[in-house]
């Protein structure tokens, strides 16, 4: 309630942090990023050992925070390039952080921390591609055991039965003449569903969704993402969802994070984000999408996304922005706070009277 | 479809040798190392491949060589697979270091000529059976490493390595349960080859005198009856026939099991 | 005047080991002059299979068994090789969806756009450079990159050099398969506007081949709903979204995600897409249909006429 009082008070101008921990309805932290980033070298060839040439990263994820609250849903969306999917992997353990700090309920996680099996009780990821998400020589009893056995849960009845339950819940029923199949025999619709049901199976705190529904048909969509919404409905359980699709992330998620080449440049309460955005390139995403109108969102954005490897500099979006000046191409934007919960880092933010004209 | 047919009529021919080397023993034919008979005698009813210059029944010493034949290619192209296999698993999901090294070990034994390398070695050890299929699978598994490594690293790449990372799998338990069963098709397909080529050196080792004197053997009855060629046929030309015809068999297997396993695959992806 | 593309009745089927597998059945529809058509389908839907039996260029196991492609009242079906080969190109040409596959890593893009034009052009060479220049300059290709290759191009620039070469020979009909698919939105919606305003300045028609509902009810403006080889639905874009008549689409536009929808609701249609091998006998779509009746598992329901170019298949329109 404190928090609440200052952010309606004057001293607006200093809070510039990440506040969405603090909102409203508050629910508690249960995972917070901070300053992550993680660079990958590029393999160089002997010519460029022999003309001494400069060490060259490919700076993926270049400095990322924010927070995950309990039983929420948070988007995390941009194009290729943006660092969205590593920064799940990251999250997940399957990368190491070249720096910054992920704590999980209340933890730091370290590399050997995210080893620990009990870890994958609480954390789980689904990926985009459901036709590679299983061995392909393993039944899905075989991948689910394996899971439980892993995690050190149930004698061999039990683990049946607990597959058998997340199955179901996945919307796989009768459970019992799926469990036994091979990947190979369903379609992609069930086996996102089943992939669903492997981080089910042991009812995590946080679920990240890589494009769960991107390499889906159209009309199986709707039936994945229902079933994500029921889950955090219903099981309080959080969920990172990592999409390029803005409708998509209209439909699920209650906070967004808008990333741009390995940054942010957007987070904040989706509706108001999406309604109403600040930076022009969740404007630019907007205006992308299909069936919006067309007479309000005609952001078209230049050009394509840069190279990780030779970053633009000043602010990242600049050489595509219609709206950059000398400040944008030389000094990088600080985060500046547009309400409750929703941060930017623009040196020339849009209002509604800017999108119109 | 030419696959399957390929790989059938290959089996059908192992299997004939299979046969052969086990039910040998209650066959009532002479003992192949038994002088009892004439020299030189041409295939008869009696003696249906002849006999030998020592008058050794050259139809028993085909029944009884298929036994030699079979367990060199078995032995040493079973040790070069679990070499190969191990060797290039660990070194394609290890990755770094482990990897450089394994890879330069690796082609330091394809620069090697195999063959003079054995040579060396029973010339110096003697023609004992046994040192002759080890060294022979201890030189051969380079190429079973190389095709293990290449399919390891096209797997690890693939999303459901990632699960099982995320779901807490270990790194040993991911290469060997998961990755192996997945990767080792065109190893298997490799090691038919790799039978064929075996016996074929072990009998390349016999012909040149280096066999095993205790063994009955095709390569050193080639051997032996080669200075008769002219006046007995048989005695070289019949086990020849059936040395090639093995291993055939072993290469059209390899060959028709590589069709087989593609489509799968490809299934699979 | 004459359709500039018409499809009618058009079946095909892929020979298999022991069997035929019916891709397209019975698909008929037309494109006129100057028009954009969207066939929209999911996988399985044979929408592809609609625009290889066009081109003629089927894999070797898959013939067309019934029916006829007419372009330009000439039967492409039953055309000769060197006809054909000169309708390709200079009659209709393609727009494939994987640009990275489709252009050759070995060769520099401009030497691509020569060996077309040399198949397909016999002016002089000031001519021939002058044709490029139109044809980079239509797509928003850069000059300077046709001296590039395939892998210094980013994904978009790719995609719009296959557009420029699609329109090197001034082609009446541009086939587009999942054109911008593989790219990111911003430059999806960059390519597609370009090829919108591209109408305007060619006189080219455009059948788009798309899983993607958004780009069809945006760039199109005839729309051809394909559902397990069949049309289920046909007519003029707004007209069928807006008042959708077959079950299929109503559920598909309805399970669609949409920005700004203020319902947040989203509808799933049950099961999944019909494998080729098991397309039920009545209507395809009866596992899945939750008005369907007794009728529907029996009879394949006729595509019916709504009114003016707006047809549907279902036993209730």
């Amino acid at each position: 309630m404190s928090q609440e009082i200052i952010l309606q008070g004057v001293i607006l101008s200093e809070v510039r942090y990440d506040i969405s921990s603090e909102n409203k309805s508050s629910t508690s932290e249960i995972l917070a990023v901070e300053d992550l980033k993680k660079y990958y070298p590029v393999r160089r060839g002997v010519a460029d050992l022999l003309r001494r040439s400069k060490k060259v990263q490919v700076k993926a994820i270049d400095g990322v925070s924010f927070t995950v609250n309990e039983g929420r849903v948070y988007g995390l969306v941009g194009e290729s390039g943006s660092g969205k999917t590593t920064t799940g992997y990251t999250i997940m353990g399957l990368e190491n952080p070249t720096s910054g700090t992920i704590s999980f309920q209340g933890k730091t996680l370290s590399a050997k921390e995210h080893k620990h099996a009990g870890l994958s009780l609480k954390l789980r990821m689904i990926f985009q591609n459901p036709y590679e998400t299983f061995d392909p020589r393993k039944t899905l009893w075989q991948t689910f055991s394996e899971i439980l056995q892993v995690a050190g849960l149930g004698s061999r009845p039990e683990r049946r039965q607990m597959s058998l339950d997340a199955l179901s819940r996945a919307g796989l029923r009768p459970a019992a003449s799926y469990i036994d199949r091979f990947p190979s025999e369903l379609s992609g619709g069930q086996l996102q569903r089943a992939a669903i049901a492997t981080a089910l199976v042991v009812e995590p705190v946080l679920l990240i969704a890589d494009e769960p529904v991107s390499m889906l048909d159209a009309s199986i969509r709707a039936g994945v993402m229902n079933l994500l919404l029921n889950l955090n409905r219903q099981k309080k359980m959080a969920i990172l969802l990592i999409t390029h699709d803005l409708s998509v992330a209209w439909y699920l998620c209650d906070y967004l994070i808008v990333m741009y080449l390995g940054r942010i440049a957007e987070k904040g309460p989706a509706e108001q984000v999406l309604q109403n955005p600040r930076h022009p390139y969740t404007a630019a995403l907007i205006s992308a999408s299909p069936m919006v109108d067309k007479a309000k969102w005609n952001f078209v954005a230049k050009g394509e996304v840069d190279s990780n490897i030779d970053l633009p500099k000043g602010c990242r979006f600049h050489p595509r922005c219609p709206f950059a000046t000398d400040i944008c191409r030389e000094q990088e934007p600080a985060p500046e706070v547009a309400g409750d919960g929703w941060s930017y880092w623009c040196h020339h933010p849009l209002s509604v009277q800017k999108l119109k004209n | 479809m030419s696959g399957s047919k390929t790989a059938i009529f290959g089996f059908g021919v192992l299997l004939f040798f299979a046969i052969m080397a086990v039910s040998v023993q209650f066959l009532p034919v002479p003992n192949p190392n038994a002088l009892n008979f004439q020299a030189f005698l041409p295939p008869s009813l009696a003696h249906p491949f002849g006999t030998d210059y020592l008058g050794r029944d050259v139809f028993s010493i085909v029944l009884w060589g298929s036994r030699a034949a079979l367990a060199v290619g078995i032995i040493s192209a079973g040790i070069s697979a679990v070499i190969g296999i191990v060797v290039g698993a660990v070194a394609a999901y290890y990755g770094g270091w482990v990897d450089d090294v394994i890879s330069r070990v690796v082609d330091v034994f394809l620069m090697i000529p195999v063959f003079f390398l054995i040579l060396i070695v029973v010339a110096i050890f003697g023609g004992n059976i046994f040192y002759t299929m080890a060294i022979i699978g201890v030189t051969i598994w380079p190429s079973n490493a190389r095709l293990m490594r290449a399919q390891i690293l096209s797997l690890k790449e693939m999303t459901f390595v990632k699960a099982l990372r995320s779901y807490g799998v270990g790194g040993f338990s991911i290469l060997f349960r998961h990755l192996l069963p997945n990767g080792v098709a065109p190893v298997i397909t490799n090691t038919m080859l790799q039978m064929g080529a075996a016996v074929l050196i072990e009998a390349g080792l016999s012909f040149l005198g280096l066999g095993d004197p205790r063994v009955v053997d095709w390569g050193r009855t080639i051997y032996l009856g080669e200075p008769y060629i002219a006046i007995a046929w048989w005695i070289s030309t019949i086990p020849g026939a059936f040395l090639a015809l093995l291993v055939l068999g072993l290469n059209l297997l390899g060959d028709g099991l590589n069709q087989v396993f593609r489509p799968r695959m490809r299934g699979s992806k | 005047m004459a359709s500039l593309l018409k499809v009618e009745n058009l079946k095909v089927s892929y020979r298999l080991r022991n069997r035929d597998l019916t891709a397209v059945n019975g698909v008929s529809f037309s494109v006129e002059r100057a028009q954009a058509v969207g066939l929209v389908g999911e996988s399985g839907s044979g929408k592809t299979t609609v625009a290889l039996a066009a081109l003629r260029l089927l894999p070797a196991n898959g013939s067309v068994s019934e029916g006829r492609i007419t372009f330009d009242d000439r039967d492409l079906i039953t055309l000769p090789d060197e006809e054909l080969s000169r309708i390709r190109w200079e009659g209709i040409s393609m727009v494939p969806q994987n640009s990275m596959s489709s252009l050759s890593p070995a060769h520099r893009v401009r030497t691509v756009f020569r060996d077309v034009l040399m198949a397909h052009f016999s002016g002089s060479e000031e001519e021939a450079e002058a044709r490029i220049s139109r044809a980079v300059e239509l797509a928003n290709f850069p000059k300077k990159a046709l001296e590039f290759y395939p892998h210094q191009m980013s994904g978009g620039m790719r995609q719009r050099a296959l557009i420029a070469l699609s329109l090197l020979c001034e082609p009446k009909l541009v086939i587009a398969d999942e054109p911008t698919t593989a790219l990111d939105v911003i430059v999806q919606r960059q390519i597609m506007d370009e090829m919108r305003d591209l109408r305007s300045k060619v006189e080219a028609s455009l059948l788009i081949i798309t899983h993607d509902i958004g780009v069809v009810s945006e760039y199109c403006d005839i729309m051809v709903v394909m559902y397990a080889g069949m049309v289920f639905e046909y007519g003029p874009t707004k007209e069928v979204i807006h008042d959708p008549r077959s079950p299929y689409t109503k559920l598909l536009l309805k399970s669609h995600p949409l920005l700004f929808d203020t319902t947040k609701e989203i509808i799933e249609i049950p099961g999944d897409p019909p494998e080729l091998e098991s397309i039920p006998g009545g209507c395809p779509f009866v596992p899945r249909c939750p008005y369907s009746q007794s009728i529907c598992k029996e009879a394949e329901p006729p595509l019916t006429h709504v009114s003016g170019n707006h047809f549907a298949r279902c036993h209730f329109v």
